[in-house]
């Protein structure tokens, strides 16, 4: 019987290390996004809109290489090369995690667009990644229309409203 | 709501402003959260962008309500080592 391999427990800093590394240009989306910007939620990856610009696929690539990230099929990711009309969405897993790969996320532009009102914050190791703002990930998981994220998007809502008024709040303190 | 509905129908502030009949300026501060737009002009602006208004009735969790005020003092850091720390959800 054929073994199957362990999920490797996720672990977002030698992800992040290596795309940090290769000089990558990118957004942090998604779930592990969501975790940073303050939702209650649990994520196994990192997903991320790079910039299609340039040479950043190729250091993408590069930087997925050293932490062997694979297809499900056991291909390379090959994201310099790969046509995102027919893949929107490259999936892989890694030795520390799945990462998806999304130049235009639903609902969005693409890097450009959600790079407007992103924000790089502090998560620790140096690292000071790009996160896209809570007003796009709640637009992205609108414009995604899935049943099971409804919740995710109401929790989205709230956060915005709260965020506003957080910000408010230590604007008046001032 | 408002920002995301508008470029969901792929409309500018002052495209959205002419159908609604406002200034640019209204629906910049909309957005930025600056002025309350009110109950009719949110559900006017919704239409022009092909959207309507639903009710939808739900119990409201003051617990995670609670939970995400208090998430929000956290640093990113420390909400992402939160997340991480649990061993029991991420085996």
């Amino acid at each position: 019987m054929a073994r199957r391999r362990a999920q490797p427990r996720f672990d977002p800093y030698p992800i992040l290390e290596a795309f940090e590394r290769e000089e990558v240009s990118y957004i942090l989306i998604g779930a592990f996004a969501r975790v940073l910007v303050g939702a209650d939620e649990i994520t196994h990856g990192v997903d991320l809109a790079p910039t299609t610009r340039g040479d950043n696929l190729r250091r993408l690539d590069v930087a997925l290489e050293a932490i062997n990230a694979r297809r499900p099929g056991r291909t390379e990711p090959a994201l310099q090369t790969n046509d995102y009309t027919r893949e929107p969405v490259v999936e892989l897993r890694t030795d520390h995690g799945e990462v998806k790969v999304v130049p235009v996320p639903e609902g969005t532009r693409g890097y450009d667009d959600l790079r407007r009102d992103a924000e790089r914050l502090p998560i620790g190791r140096g690292l000071r990644p790009w996160v896209a703002s809570s007003r796009d990930l709640a637009r992205m998981l609108n414009a995604l229309n899935r049943a099971e994220d409804l919740e995710k998007l109401l929790m989205m809502r709230r956060l915005v409203e709260l965020e506003h008024d957080f910000h408010r709040g230590r604007s008046i303190e001032r | 709501m408002i920002r995301e509905a508008r470029l969901l129908a792929g409309l500018s502030q002052e495209r959205l402003a002419e159908r609604i009949g406002v200034p640019r300026q209204s629906i910049a501060r909309w957005e930025r959260g600056e002025v309350e737009p009110g109950f009719d002009n949110v559900r006017r602006l919704l239409r022009s962008c092909g959207f309507d208004v639903s009710l939808v009735r739900y119990q409201a969790d003051e617990s995670a309500e609670a939970r995400l005020g208090g998430r929000l003092e956290l640093t990113p850091q420390e909400r992402l080592v939160g997340m991480l720390g649990d061993p029991d959800t991420n085996a």
